[in-house]
């Protein structure tokens, strides 16, 4: 959870990432941002991302994005 | 009970709703036949206008009607009064709204129904929201918002106005028609249409109801007639027992199709429209329905419009 | 009865459907909006309804086939070494990417047939007419099956989530038929994702008193905006657009800013009545619109504009190219070398060049179209390049980019981006769009729009008062959704005399100062065309 908030700040700082779940309808992650984070986790945690994954629901708050990391590392 | 409360609460939303439409409707109703008082279609409506029960016969139909039939001469040659309620691309429920809001004022003797508009065909969905807006006038004058003066609020209706040529348009172009043998014997019918065949018995019901004679009249033209129409018609005529002149068919009418013609023979100009309504003019004198009153004071507006008339022509 | 917004759909058709629907049994009520959606389609587009019959047809044999596919996967899998098992994968994986591909290939096939033949035959008896040629192909003329755009996005976004495994084929056939033709959507969307709709539309639940009113109320709202404001300035647009010189651009301005009130009124609103009238069946269909006029940037703008159409090219265009395999080797390589920013600049405007082109394209077969999507791909990929930029001006001059000014003028200026859009996505011909483009920048003249010269495009003072008067009203709607303030159920805590008085004012104010009948040519919903 912790290198996922610093990879977050890292990208986009400014942003209370262990609070707010309305990172994609507020607009604070845009489509660019979103492309380098997947890529970042995707180094960081050694799995892949499919593009189904890419929804709001998973990437609204950090914790949903640690729960999809969490899955997908399981999956794999 | 709960489960009834919306019922009940729709049903007194909807008779509100219902009662306010009619409100508004005559609010935004025309006052008058007149342009300016939101009323469409002038000159056929001007039927409203005429005194009451002064109008002897009534004909109805699309373009070729106005443009062939002059209720002027009969007045001049028989003392006949008539009037034209036709209107360019009539429709038979327009015909049926016409006599309708005609016999209101008016109890006629005879109906002629000019039997070109019997082919035209509609939709019955059309027929549906003309009779709708018939209902609720305030869906047809709706756009009156922009002129309605105050006074109009609460007043009554009273129509004022009526043409001078009791419905004919009078047309002086020429233009030759390009076929004027259209009229060869041919067997067989153009069909009726459903729909139509029931709005031409729906409106000979209404003249059986009121004791009025009905015919079915052809006016010549040579782009929109033809045996086959002819005999379809003529079939109408038998099933339904009523009198069918086609003057397409009249060789004493002598139209002669290079001059007598607006548009090629899809209308008639004033000279053919003066030949059909002289023959049609006889042919109902001989009738012997019709009482002449030329000489009635009760009646003394037509003789304006007659001087009015003959200044024209 | 293409419109949505005339009585014979509103007060006939509908109607009916609700009673039929309603005393049908709740097992059979599915097959009842399946039959009217037939009708609905059948009375716009007759026998064209066999392409809509195919592609319900189509969609369920692929996703059944992709089931089938995966399960002998699934079936290999349990057997085998794992070591072996990447490989079976891979292989497998091939073979349900060559199914999508036919699929995708068939559905657009016909969407393209029918959209863009005339185009391509105008464009090359152009060439050949250019090259003295002399032989022109005959173009031959096409009707096209209605919402065809809209329908053919819905069945390919259902074939590629049955692969993705984000749903479940689906084997009732009667179940698709129904997800591509529920008939409040045929004519102009909301383009729709089968998981969205599934249940709803199966589960047959009758119409409550609530549902019904709930329903009616957005059904008014639609209208009165369609057709008080939408329809009238029709009157405006048409005549400004087909002028054949524009010696002044304050004209210009008031006709591009009445074309843009026009189309988000008309879409909008048709929108209002297609969403209630779904709302009458229990049906949720997306929501198109959220309140795009207070966008601060051109993206934003496009998040709250025809929103299922930008979520369906995000889904199925942006993230599948923009993180395909080369394209994220490029963007690791690229951040390494650019940094965070940049980095993944390349990759998101080749997705991005992509998406806008078939924005484009999709809305019709034209230059001006073209043209449109492009002008939009290039303010957004500014936006993109400069963020760093306005980032730090915020940061340096201290200037809180959410003060209400700030945000008044990002969105003042976001607007205008988006006439000036509109104005070329209006204009019948492409030279037409520049020579008002060049009055408008050469010749403008603000004293016109004030003078009584405005008066001159066949609406008058008073039609200008209505419009008005109709638009205030829209906006302080607008802000209290914007506030997420829930109007409907504020409205239900009031007194019911009092909430019936305003409802009798709404239809009234319909029925009255509609633009419709005598004096008026009907127009259809503007999105039906593309």
């Amino acid at each position: 959870m912790e290198k996922l908030i610093n990879i977050l700040e890292s990208l986009n700082p400014g942003v209370d990432y262990q609070n707010v779940t309305t990172l994609i309808d507020e607009h604070y992650l845009d489509s660019l941002t979103i492309l380098s984070l997947v890529a970042e986790i995707e180094d960081e945690f050694d799995i892949t991302i499919p593009t189904v994954e890419i929804i709001p629901d998973n990437f609204n708050s950090a914790s949903a994005l640690h729960k999809m990391i969490e899955r997908l590392s399981e999956e794999d | 009970m709960e489960k009834y409360k919306n019922y009940i609460d729709a049903t007194i939303f909807l008779v509100i709703f219902f009662i306010l439409l009619n409100i508004t409707s005559y609010l935004f109703v025309p006052k008058n036949n007149l342009e300016e008082f939101g009323m469409e279609q002038i000159t056929a409506n001007g039927v409203l206008g005429e005194k009451e029960n002064t109008i002897d016969i009534l004909f109805l139909g699309d373009s070729e009607v106005y443009t062939s039939i002059i209720p002027m001469e009969f007045f001049n040659d028989y003392g006949i009064t008539s009037y034209v309620c036709g209107t360019s691309g009539q429709r038979l429920y327009d015909s049926y709204r016409f006599l309708e809001a005609a016999l209101e004022y008016q109890n006629p003797k005879m109906v002629v129904l000019e039997t070109n508009a019997i082919y035209r065909k509609y939709t019955l969905m059309s027929a549906i929201q003309a009779k709708s807006k018939l209902l609720f006038p305030v869906i047809k004058y709706h756009d009156r918002w922009k002129h309605l003066s105050i006074n109009e609020f609460g007043g009554d209706i009273n129509y004022t106005w009526t043409d001078d040529n009791k419905g004919y348009i009078k047309k002086d172009q020429i233009a030759a028609s390009l076929n004027p043998n259209y009229m060869e014997k041919e067997e067989g019918y153009k069909n009726i249409m459903p729909l139509n065949y029931r709005q031409v018995v729906s409106i000979k019901n209404i003249c059986d109801q009121k004791g009025i004679k009905f015919m079915l009249m052809s006016s010549p033209s040579s782009i929109n007639w033809n045996y086959q129409k002819h005999n379809g018609i003529k079939r109408l005529a038998d099933n339904l027992d009523v009198p069918y002149i086609d003057l397409n068919l009249i060789d004493s009418l002598k139209i002669d199709w290079a001059v007598d013609t607006l548009d090629k023979g899809d209308h008639l100009n004033y000279t053919g429209a003066l030949k059909v309504s002289k023959y049609m003019g006889a042919y109902f004198h001989e009738l012997g329905l019709f009482d002449n009153h030329f000489a009635d004071p009760v009646y003394s507006d037509w003789h304006k419009a007659l001087d009015n008339y003959k200044k024209r022509v | 009865m293409v419109n949505y917004c005339n009585t014979l759909y509103f007060l006939i058709f509908l109607p009916i459907v609700i009673l039929i629907y309603n005393i049908t049994p709740k097992k059979h009520r599915p097959k009842i909006l399946l039959l009217a959606s037939y009708i609905f389609f059948f009375s716009i587009s007759g026998k064209l309804i066999i392409f809509l019959i195919f592609s319900s047809l189509s969609i369920h044999h692929f996703g059944l086939w992709l089931e089938s596919i995966k399960s002998e996967r699934d079936e290999i899998l349990k057997n085998v070494q794992k070591e072996d098992k990447k490989e079976i994968k891979i292989t497998y994986k091939k073979k349900e990417k060559r199914i999508i591909i036919l699929a995708i290939l068939i559905h657009l096939g016909l969407l393209v047939f029918f959209k863009y033949t005339k185009f391509f035959g105008i464009n090359i008896n152009n060439l050949l007419a250019q090259l003295k040629v002399n032989y022109q192909i005959p173009l031959p003329k096409l009707l096209i099956p209605i919402g065809i755009s809209f329908y053919t996005l819905e069945a390919i976004s259902y074939i590629i989530d049955v692969a993705r495994e984000k749903i479940k084929p689906e084997k009732n056939l009667m179940s698709l038929a129904l997800y591509l033709s529920f008939f409040p959507k045929t004519v102009e969307g909301p383009i729709s994702r089968y998981e969205d709709l599934k249940e709803s539309l199966n589960a047959g639940e009758k119409t409550t008193y609530k549902s019904l009113c709930f329903g009616a109320q957005r059904i008014l709202y639609g209208l009165i905006k369609k057709v008080v404001v939408a329809d009238r300035l029709n009157i405006l647009v048409k005549s400004i657009f087909s002028m054949s010189e524009f010696s002044n651009g304050g004209i210009v301005a008031l006709g591009t800013i009445a074309y843009t009130i026009q189309l988000y009124m008309d879409f909008s609103g048709t929108m209002d009545v297609v969403i209630g009238s779904a709302e009458i069946f229990n049906i949720r269909l997306k929501e198109n619109f959220r309140q795009p006029f207070f966008s601060k940037s051109i993206s934003e703008f496009w998040s709250r504009w025809h929103i299922t159409l930008g979520t369906w090219f995000k889904d199925y265009i942006f993230y599948p190219v923009s993180l395909s395999k080369p394209m994220k080797k490029l963007t690791t390589i690229l951040r390494r070398h650019l940094g965070n920013h940049f980095g993944p600049l390349i990759a998101g405007s080749v997705a991005l060049f992509l998406v806008w082109l078939a924005n484009g394209l999709w809305h019709g077969a034209a230059w001006t179209f073209v043209f449109f999507g492009m002008y939009h791909f290039f303010f957004i990929i500014i936006a993109n390049i400069t963020e760093p930029l306005v980032n730090k001006f915020y940061c340096v001059t201290h200037i809180n980019r959410e003060n209400i000014i700030v945000k008044t003028i990002r969105i003042i200026k976001t607007t205008i981006i988006v006439l000036i859009g509109e104005l070329f996505f209006r204009a019948d011909r492409f030279k037409t769009a520049l020579a008002m483009f060049n009055a408008l920048i050469t010749k403008f003249d603000f004293r016109v729009i004030m003078s009584k010269d405005i008066f001159n495009f066949g609406i008058d003072k008073l039609d200008f008062i209505i419009v008005i008067i109709t638009l205030v009203f829209v906006f302080v709607i607008s802000i209290l959704k914007e506030k997420n303030i829930n109007i409907r159920k504020i409205l239900s805590t009031w007194q019911k005399p009092l909430r019936w008085l305003i409802f009798y004012i709404l239809i009234f104010y319909l029925i009255i100062f509609g633009a419709y009948g005598m004096n008026y040519t009907p127009v259809d919903p503007m999105y039906a065309n593309f």
